[in-house]
């Protein structure tokens, strides 16, 4: 039985990793290129993409590979869909326990390489983290300062008025 | 790594300065300076400082690893955190308008955060679609420029009938771009109705709720070139008379009654049989029921052909309606019933719809499910079965194993298919059935959920 056919990424730091082709064709970016350069033993690369953050991006790949793909075409009004909505399964939970500087680094990666269910987990991360915050809460959980002006934020109070009236 | 050791070098600075100068760290810096300047003079002083640590917060923001990414990555963190349903078109969004200030509130929080959360959320149009007769006058102007140029959705709801000719007069000049209309009004006079559709023509979603007043269209020339009626792709009455103007219905491809004021008679039906060709999905919702004298004899029924309708969904009432109901409808062409009354025990009633469900079925959702009924439902010939199973209680009837031993597969090609969304106690998850209870059946094509 012949081996599964691997290719070699190269990150940004000049570490190289070799893949099952699989595995690295969870991301659009890479499969493309293999398609328009052919197979070739030269390593594919990921100028955008650190070595750490590629070793955790190729964990989910790994770990996802048997997964069917996101078809493009998608239908995201359908209910199973909205349903999912901010919903992570255990896997991924445990996954993306990182720090915030590596998840930003993952959605990142995740984005440039097109690994769109990645994307979507590193998303979803964040937008549970923003959930049910206050801005002051929300600044401080990312470390922002308020940059408005006075007047700014007066203004943006009034704009909203009428709707915190209930 | 370079940015980073400087974001950080830069932010103990930052820090150390602003608690050697204000005595404050740097983050608390902008609160403090305005708790500061109470007085106008002070104000005016510290104005240009102020500015100048505004810009200099902008770009500390901006050394943030969270806002290395993209707008429309943030954009898309943004819809997924604020809790309304963000991945369907808003226009769409069938109760939004009764939750208003509930909806509009929910951008708050992000958009104050800081200025490109801010102008993130303001600069994002189909977040600003929605203009109501609830609405401040300044704030409609305001969410109509936020808006630019995208599909609206309009809601007049229960305001005083001035507010509502107002409103009126406001939106009929946006008919192009108006695509929803949803109508809450007790005291809604049928001639502001009537200007209301009429005027707006383009309407694709239309939901009216407690408007027992309909259209005034007396004298109204449907061939009138002029003056052009909606043709709505989605309309949903609720608590409401249903209007008798054929041209309504010549479009509408779901269609939801939910409680309509009156008795859906027979002459109701053959309204909607002959002026909706396009009818894909009806779903009738606690509907009044007919006395039996007034059903008549099933069996002398003409049956009602509707060539498109894929779904028809019946709850809330009895289940003499129910029968009458599904011997009017030539059911062959639906994909999906779903049937929920308040009577289903009964041997005939059960024998009486039987037969024309069998026949026509392809697939199946099937609320208010229990074992007591279970074998007539699963015995159903088909190759796709889905099945919505509440309230049930399998180790209560101990019949799990057993559940699919009559499936059988209708004769054809193509893959069995069977999903099963089960909502029962916790403790019975360990008896569900599996794919070997059916013969043929992969594994992958059988699919538990709940």
């Amino acid at each position: 039985m012949s081996a599964a056919p691997q290719v070699t990424l190269e990150s940004s730091d000049g570490e190289k990793f070799k893949v099952d082709k699989e595995v690295a064709e969870r991301s659009v970016l890479i499969k493309n290129m293999i398609e328009d350069v052919g197979e070739s033993d030269n390593p594919i690369p990921l100028p955008n993409v650190n070595a750490s953050v590629l070793k955790k991006v190729l964990e989910y790949c790994e770990h996802h590979r048997g997964d069917p793909l996101p078809a493009a075409d998608a239908d995201p009004s359908n209910d199973d869909n909205r349903k999912r909505a901010t919903e992570i399964s255990d896997w991924d939970q445990k996954f993306i326990q990182v720090d915030q500087e590596m998840l930003f680094e993952i959605i990142l990666a995740a984005n440039y390489m097109d690994i769109k269910p990645l994307l979507d987990v590193g998303c979803k991360t964040v937008a549970n983290m923003i959930k049910g915050k206050t801005p002051e809460e929300i600044r401080k959980l990312f470390n922002i300062v308020n940059d408005f002006t006075p007047e700014e934020e007066a203004q943006i109070k009034k704009e909203n008025e009428w709707a915190e009236d209930r | 790594m370079e940015q980073s050791f400087n974001r950080l070098a830069l932010e103990r600075l930052a820090d150390e300065t602003a608690a050697q100068v204000f005595g404050v760290g740097f983050n608390d810096l902008h609160s403090f300076i305005t708790q500061k300047c109470e007085s106008r003079e002070e104000s005016d002083m510290v104005k240009p400082l102020d500015a100048l640590l505004c810009r200099l917060f902008q770009h500390r923001n901006r050394l943030l690893r969270l806002h290395l990414l993209p707008d429309e990555i943030l954009l898309y963190i943004f819809k997924l955190a604020i809790d309304f349903d963000w991945t369907t078109d808003i226009t769409k969004n069938r109760v939004i308008h009764s939750e208003l200030k509930v909806y509009y509130n929910s951008l708050n929080p992000v958009q104050r955060v800081c200025k490109r959360w801010h102008d993130i959320i303001v600069s994002y149009a189909p977040f600003w679609s929605l203009i109501d007769s609830k609405m401040p006058k300044d704030v409609i102007e305001l969410t109509l420029a936020r808006a630019q140029k995208s599909a609206l959705s309009a809601g007049a709801h229960n305001v005083e009938p001035d507010e509502l000719r107002q409103f009126t007069d406001r939106v009929l000049p946006l008919s192009d771009r108006i695509g929803s209309l949803t109508m809450d009004h007790r005291r809604a006079e049928s001639e502001i109705t009537a200007l209301l559709w009429m005027g707006l023509p383009n309407i694709q979603n239309l939901q009216i709720t407690d408007v027992d007043d309909p259209p005034n269209f007396e004298g109204f020339d449907e061939s009138s070139d002029t003056i052009k009626l909606p043709s709505p792709r989605w309309i949903h009455l609720q608590n409401s008379t249903l209007p008798t103007v054929p041209t309504l219905y010549s479009q509408v491809e779901e269609l939801i009654l939910e409680r309509p004021f009156e008795t859906l008679t027979m002459s109701h039906i053959k309204l909607l049989v002959e002026s909706a060709p396009r009818l894909r999905i009806l779903r009738l919702d606690d509907i009044r029921h007919l006395d039996e004298e007034s059903l008549g004899d099933l069996s002398s029924l003409a049956i009602l052909a509707m060539p498109n309708l894929r779904l028809l969904h019946i709850s809330r009432t009895n289940k003499d309606y129910v029968a009458w109901l599904l011997n009017l409808f030539q059911l062959s062409p639906c994909r999906s019933i779903r049937i929920d009354c308040w009577d289903w025990n009964g041997s005939s009633f059960q024998s009486q719809i039987r037969d024309r469900i069998w026949a026509a079925l392809h697939s199946m959702t099937y609320s208010s499910f229990s074992l007591d009924i279970a074998p007539w439902a699963y015995k159903f010939q088909t190759r796709n079965v889905t099945i919505e199973i509440n309230n049930s209680a399998p180790d209560r009837y101990g019949r799990w194993p057993d559940f699919f031993t009559d499936f059988v597969p209708r004769a054809g090609q193509g893959p069995i298919r069977v999903y099963i969304f089960l909502k029962c106690p916790r403790d019975a998850a360990s008896e569900l059935p599996n794919a070997d209870c059916i013969k043929g059946l992969q594994n992958d094509s059988f699919v538990i959920m709940g």
